[in-house]
């Protein structure tokens, strides 16, 4: 009789637990609630957040700082949940643009815009109408730089304005051979100008070794090329570990364009600050071969001194 | 029914309760098992920590060990004990991913086999992010716990790098343990490892008057013609080197690149200039005819890998690497060609039979053949650090999982497991054992040529065309014949297939952009986001959609349809 007793005990908490948790994490702090929802979006955590950015929006006042927050992550979520569904992306397009039509002044509002200009790019794509996504993404892009022109976000939309410039030459050119080079020439000299205009910008490293990129790449314009990625290293290269691939790359601009003086400085950069990216060796035999000075490679040294230090060992 | 058969019924009634029987014995054994480990994972006294890893060559276990029992000593007032959990290859990811789906993961799990460890968005789910751990000083490289050579004593800058910021203390930056996608540390990395050739010294001696490893190419042939003469211990003419598929992989594509290499100052080929040649840049090399199986470079990259693979065991092709171990160690083959792993497990079961001998790759030398085309080795260093570790987040356990890693990957710890074990060690300042210092990765030499590698199912019908020929089954032509055929009528493919890689790594960037705008606009955290969001932007940014392959596609093919060619876009 005890231990029936003591079950029936054991049963009725477990049945309150999930009533007394929901009690303690009601409507009062729907704060607590969108932070829980963000850190499980920090792990990739989309499907599981949703719900909760759903429950934390439906008990915030439309159009408040909450209200805008929580919209915003479940867009996000929908956005990003995988397998992607139209329904989902749909709904991640419904509610970004509720964001930005009730809670324009909401620092998520600029990001809600642009994130409706990554959809019309990435997820927006029609066979039927090739390039319209494009013209879609263009359009996002701009009213982010119209409207929210002081936001974190319109630096991105200045970079992905060219970015579809670039993108809708390539498809042209591949689909219907009809792409043309004065589009990107144009979209560059745009992204040129921003860049003029933000020389502070924090993330103006990125702009200025994308348009490099685009120089090299797209128009074959070696040096103008050079002159954006020394831009670029100016402040800051931002490819982690791949520093070294970038110098090399400068350094061969400079020779084909006859600036020595650059490809030397390139060339020992990466023997000095780059030696682990495998190109150390080849820069030394590059030095040679212009009689500047040859540094040794840090990793060189490291390399024998661990050989003397086995050799010792023996 | 014969008087024997009835004789016999109640002997063979007892069979199926013989089986209901032991069925219930192993359910009784594994409900004890699981009761045991349930209690000591609840045992609020004792924090069990499990380290599961797949490393079952010989003397790996036992150097772990070491390590984890100088561990557990010097955390017995804090109740800490790790385990090892070593499991076999075979079931090991099957085995893993069903720990981690089930929440109940070892606290430290090696990574890189099971699917939940290679894939991005699963590391984000079921492992904890380092970044933090990984930016603050190792306690176990204080002053005091340094095992440094005298040489490296006298480098102040050495000492203090160690003290600071434990990722800058491994030896490749824990690039192993970082996880590009998603911009962020989740593994930490035990070891580093090489490529070398292994020899039988005694038997060198015998064929050449020297134990000592050949110096040049031709050396290596002409040692191999010399240990042709020798008997093996069945008494049957002795392979110089022992092949098999895995040996071929180790050694040919390794040779192969070097014939290839000066094609990388090729702005034709390395088409984005930065002196390394991607995967898609040597496909589109080799499918637009930039490059031709009649190149030189190529003729006589394969007639050397003929050649030497003329010296393999007979019927090498059919051959996995543990028949190749188990000929070498048998002492029927005199050399064969594997990484630093193996070094411990030939040391050992060497030990009482002959003399393992280490050395690089051979090259020709000066007035030998193939010199004019291949002069240089190719460097090391970029070699990243492997055998990592990630935190499970489902573990009890994880600052002291943490800890421990910390500990492993102190210099004199690392540095006293690698060396037990007849590894590398990852911590800059460790020194490896004498026998393990011909795998020290070399820093001098050149970058590696094409990089036929990812290429799917066009890369396995050029492979198998590629062992044929190597066996000497068919000829130089029809190998050819069999590739350019192949990537005539495939290669379009490959195209669509780093499309949609460069699509979906655009769309993996997304959503590490999406977590940043939601770590900004939700938790404060600003000068985080402001410091790895344009990382992460301009590397989703230099991807162009994708685009910028189909535009070269275009100018490489401009008369094909893309549509005539089945490819996805």
């Amino acid at each position: 009789m005890r231990s029936v007793v003591v079950v029936a005990v054991v049963t009725m908490l477990i049945a309150l637990a999930p009533s007394s948790s929901h009690a303690a994490g009601a409507p009062s702090d729907g704060e607590a609630r969108l932070v829980e929802a963000a850190r499980l979006v920090e792990t990739l955590g989309f499907k599981r957040a949703r719900p909760i950015f759903a429950e934390v929006r439906a008990g915030s006042p439309a159009g408040s700082a909450r209200w805008a927050q929580a919209t915003f992550g479940q867009a996000v979520c929908a956005q990003h949940i995988m397998p992607l569904e139209t329904s989902l992306i749909d709904e991640a397009a419904r509610l970004f643009q509720e964001v930005i039509d009730q809670a324009a002044q909401s620092p998520c509002a600029a990001s809600a815009c642009l994130n409706l200009g990554r959809i019309a790019e990435l997820d927006r794509r029609d066979s039927r109408q090739p390039g319209a996504h494009f013209v879609q993404a263009r359009a996002h892009y701009q009213q982010v730089l119209r409207q929210w022109p002081t936001d974190v976000a319109a630096s991105e939309a200045a970079l992905r304005l060219a970015a579809v410039a670039v993108q809708e030459h390539c498809t042209a050119m591949a689909e219907t051979a009809t792409g043309n080079p004065d589009t990107v020439r144009a979209a560059l000299t745009v992204l040129a100008e921003w860049i003029a205009a933000h020389p502070d910008d924090p993330q103006v490293a990125a702009h200025w070794h994308f348009l490099a990129d685009c120089r090299l790449q797209v128009l074959g314009d070696e040096a103008g090329a050079l002159q954006a990625y020394i831009a670029a290293d100016a402040r800051g290269l931002l490819t982690r570990g791949l520093e070294g691939q970038a110098w090399w790359r400068m350094a061969i601009l400079a020779e084909s364009t006859g600036q020595r003086d650059a490809a030397v400085r390139y060339y020992a950069r990466i023997i000095t600050d780059a030696p682990a990216s495998g190109g150390a060796f080849e820069a030394q035999a590059a030095l040679r071969r212009l009689g500047a000075p040859v540094p040794r490679s840090p990793l060189e040294d490291s390399f024998e001194r661990a050989v003397r230090a086995s050799e010792a060992r023996k | 029914m014969s008087d024997q058969s009835v004789a016999d019924a109640p002997r063979f009634a007892i069979i199926p309760w013989l089986g209901v029987a032991l069925l219930v014995a192993a359910l009784g054994l594994s409900a004890l098992r699981v009761l045991s480990i349930q209690r000591e994972r609840s045992d609020p006294g004792r924090k069990v920590v499990r380290i599961a890893h797949w490393q079952l060559e010989q003397g790996y276990r036992e150097a772990l060990q070491t390590v984890i029992d100088d561990y557990n000593r010097l955390h017995a007032a804090d109740g800490v004990v790790v385990q090892q959990v070593p499991v076999t290859e075979k079931i090991y990811s099957a085995w893993l991913n069903t720990q981690l789906v089930a929440d109940e993961p070892p606290e430290l799990a090696q990574v890189g086999r099971a699917r939940l460890t290679t894939v991005a968005e699963s590391m984000a789910k079921f492992f904890v992010p380092l970044g933090d751990e990984v930016a603050k000083p190792n306690p176990y490289n204080r002053s005091d716990l340094l095992d440094l050579s005298a040489e490296n004593r006298a480098d102040p800058a050495l000492v203090a790098l160690l003290q600071g910021p434990w990722v800058s203390t491994l030896i490749d930056g824990m690039r192993g343990g970082y996880r590009e996608e998603i911009q962020e540390f989740y593994s930490i990395p035990t070891t580093v490892t090489t490529v070398r050739l292994f020899y039988n010294a005694d038997l060198l001696r015998q064929a050449t008057g020297s134990s000592a490893a050949p110096r040049s190419l031709g050396a290596l042939f002409d040692a191999c013609a010399k240990l042709r003469t020798l008997r093996d211990p069945a008494g049957q003419p002795l392979t110089p080197i022992s092949g098999s598929s895995y040996t071929v992989d180790m050694l040919i594509p390794r040779y192969l690149s070097l014939f290839t290499a000066s094609m990388r100052l090729r702005p034709e080929i390395d088409s984005d200039r930065d002196g390394r040649l991607v995967q898609m840049e040597s496909w589109a090399a080799v499918h637009a005819g930039t490059v031709t199986f009649d190149d030189p470079r190529m003729v006589e990259g394969y007639r050397f890998a003929r050649e030497l693979c003329s010296n393999f065991t007979e019927g090498f092709a059919g051959m996995e690497r543990d028949q190749a171990v188990f000929n070498f160690i048998q002492g029927r083959a005199a050399m064969l060609a594997t990484g630093s792993w193996d070094a411990g497990t030939l040391f050992r079961q060497a030990e009482a039979r002959f003399t393992v001998g280490v050395c690089d790759f051979p090259l020709p030398a000066p007035g030998e053949r193939w010199h004019d085309l291949v002069n240089q080795r190719a460097n090391e260093a970029r070699t990243n650090g492997g055998v990592s570790f990630g935190i499970c987040k489902a573990s009890l356990q994880r600052e002291w999982a943490i800890d421990f890693m910390r500990y492993l990957t102190s210099q004199a710890v690392n540095q006293r497991f690698n060396q037990a074990n007849d590894w590398l060690p990852v911590t800059i300042g460790a020194s490896t054992s004498a026998r393990m210092r011909p795998f020290l990765p070399d820093p001098r030499g050149i970058a590696p040529g094409l990089d036929l590698s990812k290429g799917g199912d066009i890369e396995s019908t050029l492979n198998g065309a590629r062992l044929t020929f190597l066996s000497g089954e068919t000829t130089y032509d029809q190998f050819r014949t069999t590739a350019t055929r192949t990537l005539a009528d495939e290669g379009h493919r490959l195209w669509g297939r780093f499309y949609q890689e460069n699509r979906d790594g655009v769309r993996n960037l997304e959503r590490a952009l999406a977590v940043q705008s939601v770590r900004r606009l939700m938790l404060g955290a600003d000068a985080d986001v402001a410091s790895k969001r344009p990382r992460v932007l301009l590397q989703q940014m230099l991807l162009h959609g994708g685009e910028l392959n189909r535009l070269r596609w275009r100018v490489l093919f401009p008369a094909v349809r893309a549509d005539d060619r089945g490819w996805p876009w």
